[in-house]
Formats: structure tokens, sequence, C-alpha cells
């Protein structure tokens, strides 16, 4: 080392910017909001994942952060880019799986993939991708002949062909059965491995569950809940159910904290085999989060 | 790379490839065979009918694959979202219509040249004897057709319909352009009316380079009334002014995404 040297080196506590941050997003059809006053934040890297039952604004929230809607109102950041000023060469940054397309298909899976590559600055090399997706067998079969899944995983390779830095993922599986979804859930795993940051959609809590580092459920147009799965059972999943056989018969209480029923039951009985407290599942805090009553 | 796709695309479908090609050329025969008469210009030289039919079926076939098939293609394109795919891609916006406009010239191009060999070899109709004003007037009818495809594809709120109104748009024309039914047996105000849309040019200006001056001068109308006007210059005027104002429209109008998507 030598003092000369330039000090140029940024200081390795320094995050690096999101990948996309979105602010107060609003978006409106016929006077119906669908997006409502949207603000996330994506980091690098991340498996981000937007939970939310149909016609929740999920997609339109994505296709407003790909540049294919304008919103009404607030503000997007996808790579430091405004994504509405996307010029063809930036598009190489961006992966984009819509929900399923389904092209006129005279045209094989390889010739398709190579197509989508002979547009990108630096591709993924068309032989591995194929690998990658699952699809060398069928590479040189016609899309015609995929089977859902099969096509399902070509849109990802064309999405995913430009090597991109960032990946939207609506609802990419839809309509698989088990044993396609485990296969392309380790796909999705890999990717990120690879350093891709992923926004992923989805209305199934397990894919959530399994994939996302990080989640806002979203619900009518608003996100009601947001954080890593375990912070939102944590923040949403203290009230618990409190059941005992009393002398007046069998008794049941659902309170924000049960602490204080606890210790006041336990004083006046000494003697209480069938209590019991049980605290939501995961998947009935989301289903009362989404659920249009509890609004 | 979209021109190579769109080759392959359009001729990996060989039923539609070959009614395509055969098309025009059983149409031309059939007209030939049928309306197998002759006009008689006052110096003696005789007209046939289908050397009249040839230039009118190669206008018709310029627009089947320049109007109707572009805004048929690209209407599904944009439903079936290879539009939006392509949107959201690295891809040049323009790489995709040129791969539009090089098939519709190569398509246009065989057809023209096969229809040239039928109507030889099988009806010994005279080859043109101006073979630039052949070529421009096919050339510049080709691009004015296309534009018009390309803005029709976006003229209408669905894919489907613009479809399903495309083929009566080039059967209708043709009646009235000289495809079907040589001008001169038309009203004449139904010919006024013809000479609006390219079709009835591109035919006009492939009868010129085909057919003896005197044709022109003895059985055809001055379109629009402009007998001061000599038809070539005004057959490139209007299809230029085709050409530019489908072209804006094209670019105004042009939609990357099905207009309902979700």
């Amino acid at each position: 080392m030598t003092s000369t040297s330039p000090q140029t080196t940024p200081l390795p506590t320094e995050m690096p910017p999101p990948a996309l941050t979105v602010s107060r997003l609003t978006k409106s059809y016929a006077g119906r909001r669908v997006v409502d006053d949207i603000s996330l934040t994506v980091p690098r890297g991340w498996i981000f994942g937007l939970l939310g039952p149909n016609g929740a604004g999920k997609t339109t929230t994505i296709e407003m952060c790909e540049g294919l809607r304008r919103p009404d109102a607030g503000t997007i950041d996808v790579l430091g880019m405004d994504p509405q000023r996307l010029c063809e060469k930036d598009r190489n940054r961006l992966g984009i799986v819509a929900q399923s397309g389904s092209e006129r298909a005279s045209l094989t899976v390889r010739e398709m993939v190579a197509q989508y590559a002979a547009y990108c600055e630096d591709p993924w090399d068309v032989t591995e991708l194929l690998a990658a997706t699952g699809l060398a067998e069928k590479a040189a079969s016609r899309i015609a002949t995929l089977s859902g899944g099969q096509r399902r995983r070509l849109d990802v390779a064309l999405g995913i062909v430009a090597q991109p830095e960032l990946v939207f993922l609506d609802e990419p599986t839809t309509g698989f059965d088990p044993a396609a979804r485990r296969e392309f859930w380790e796909l999705v795993r890999s990717l990120r491995d690879l350093g891709t940051t992923i926004v992923l959609t989805s209305h199934y809590l397990d894919e959530i569950e399994y994939l996302a580092d990080s989640v806002a459920v979203i619900r009518a147009g608003r996100i009601v809940a947001e954080g890593t799965l375990s912070q939102i059972h944590r923040t949403h999943g203290d009230s618990a159910t409190v059941s005992w056989t009393g002398p007046d018969g069998p008794q049941r209480r659902t309170v924000p904290d049960p602490d204080p029923l606890l210790r006041e039951l336990l004083a006046a009985h000494p003697h209480l085999p069938d209590l019991e407290v049980r605290r939501p599942s995961l998947e009935e805090i989301y289903l009362d989060l989404v659920s249009e009553e509890s609004r | 790379m979209r021109t190579r796709v769109e080759m392959l695309q359009f001729y990996r479908e060989p039923l539609q490839v070959f009614f395509g090609f055969a098309f025009p050329i059983v149409l031309f025969a059939i007209f030939a065979t049928i309306f197998d008469q002759s006009w008689t210009m006052p110096d003696g030289t005789e007209v046939k009918t289908s050397t009249y039919y040839l230039a009118g079926m190669i206008a018709a076939a310029v627009m089947t694959s320049g109007f109707q098939s572009t805004a048929e293609i690209i209407a599904t394109e944009r439903d079936d979202r290879t539009l939006r795919r392509l949107a959201v891609s690295p891809m040049p916006r323009s790489a995709y219509l040129l791969g539009k406009v090089v098939l519709v010239l190569i398509n246009t191009t065989l057809q023209t040249a096969l229809l040239l060999v039928v109507a030889r070899m099988l009806f010994d109709v005279p080859m043109p004897h101006q073979v630039l004003t052949f070529a421009w007037v096919l050339l510049l009818g080709t691009a004015a057709a296309t534009a018009a495809g390309v803005a029709f594809a976006s003229a209408l709120p669905s894919g489907r319909a613009a479809i399903a109104a495309a083929t009566p748009i080039t059967v209708v024309l043709s009646f009235f352009s000289g495809s079907y039914i040589p001008m001169s047996e038309l009203p004449t105000w139904l010919q006024h009316l013809g000479y609006v849309f390219p079709q009835a040019w591109i035919a006009r200006g492939l009868r010129v380079s085909l057919l003896p001056e005197q044709f022109g001068q003895e059985i055809e109308i001055a379109p629009f009334g402009l007998s001061d006007m000599p038809v070539l210059p005004l057959a490139a005027l209007v299809l230029t002014a085709w050409l530019v104002v489908m072209l804006v429209l094209a670019r105004t109008t042009f939609r990357w995404s099905p207009r309902d998507a979700g």
C-alpha cells in the first residue's frame, strides 16, 4: 500500500441502492381505484413477494413498474431508471415474465429463444438457458406441442434471456402440478443465487412462504401487511384463542393478549386440564388480512 | 432477425402459403377464361381482357399481402401478446415493422412473378413494355398498402374486428378497382370513387405499363375529371398521399398491448 493510492473505494457499510422503489403509487380504471397509495422497496438480490387474491392490483402494480402502464400518481424507480422512459437498451436490465403468452406457434422452442437472445446485449447461451429452464428435451419441438408447464417455462426463458438484473414474475406457477411447481421454485431460487433480484406475484401463500425473502400483502389496491413472513406472523398474530372447561362447561375466548386472562383463570381454578392457548396460523392471518369482512 | 422469424412463421404454414399464392392465380385464370373478349383500338389493335385482368389481379394481390395479411397478422400478434413481449424486450421497435415490410415485399414479388409467368404461358399475355413504370407502381403501391395494413390493425378496438373487416374491404375494393370487373363497365361515379383508393391506382398504373397508350385515351376515364393531368404523376401523387397519411396514422395509433389487457 502506498500513500498515493486513490481513496475512492466506497465504505463497506454502504448499502447498494434498492433494485426497485415504489412510492405512493395510484391507478384508477373507470373511476375505480385498482392501486391505492402503494409504496414498496425491494433490496438488490432479494426475492420480493407481492401476495394477494385475484384482482387485488398485483398485475397493475407490476405493469406500472415495467413501464407498460402509466401511473395516475406516485413515482417508480427501477434500477435507477424511470419505467416510462426506458429505451430499448435499458430493457436488457429488466426481465419480464407476464401472465402467459400464446404466440403463433410455428417456431420451435430453440428458434423462439434464439430470436429473443438476438435482441440482447449479453444474452444467456441458448443451450444453457434451455437446460436451466428444463426445456432441453423440447428444444426442437414446435411451441404448439408444449404442455402448460413447459409453455410457462418458455415464458420464463424468454423473460430472463437478457440476463437481467431484475426480473418480474407475474403469477408464474398458475396451472402447474405440484411437481412442476417445486421444479419451478428451484429455478427461481437458482436465479436469485446468481444475484438476480426477483419480484414475484402470487395468490399462493405456500409459494411466497417458500421463495420470498420479504412480502407485501395487498388487498383491494392497498398494502395491508409487509415484512418477512415471520414478522407478519408476529405483528398480526398477537391475538390468541383461549379455551378451557370451567364449572359451566367448555369456554372459549379470543383476546388480543392472553396473559391477563390466563393469570386470572389459573388464580381462580387450580386445576384446568384442558386449558389451551392457540395462536392463528400464517394461513389464517393471511386469509383474515385479505378477507372483505375484516376491513 | 425479425425478417427470418417472419419468413419461418409464414412459410411453415404450407396451406396458408399454398392458398395465399394460388388464390390470385386461380382468380386470374377464371376471369381471363370466362371474359375472353377484347377491345378494338382505332388503329385496329386488339386489347384482350386477359391483359387487363393481369394488371387488376396483381393490384389485388398487392392489397391482399400488403393490407389484408399485414392487418390480420399484427392484430393477431397483439391479441396473443407477441407484441407485448417484444415491446418489453430489447428489440428495436422498428425491427418489428421492418420484418413485416420485407415479408410483404418478398411475397408480393413472388406473386407478381408467378402471375406474369402464368399469364405469359397460358394466356399469351404480352409482358410490360414500360418495365420501369411497372416496377415503381408495384413498389409504391405495396408501400401504401402495407402502411394502410399497419394503420388498420390499430384502427378498430379489437383484433378480431380488424381481422373480420379486412377481408370484406379487399373484396369490395376489388370490384370497383378494376380487379374483378373492368372499370369501363362501371358507372362513371363509381369509377371516380374507386380512384379514391390505392388499389385502383395500382391497377391503372400497371395497365399503363402493360397496355397500348391508345387504351388509356379511348377506354379509361380521367379520374376525378382531371383530364389535363397525366395519369402516372396522378397515380404517384395519390399513392404517396396514402402512404404518408397511413404512416402518420400507424405511428400515432400503434398499440403494443391489447386494449383491455387486465
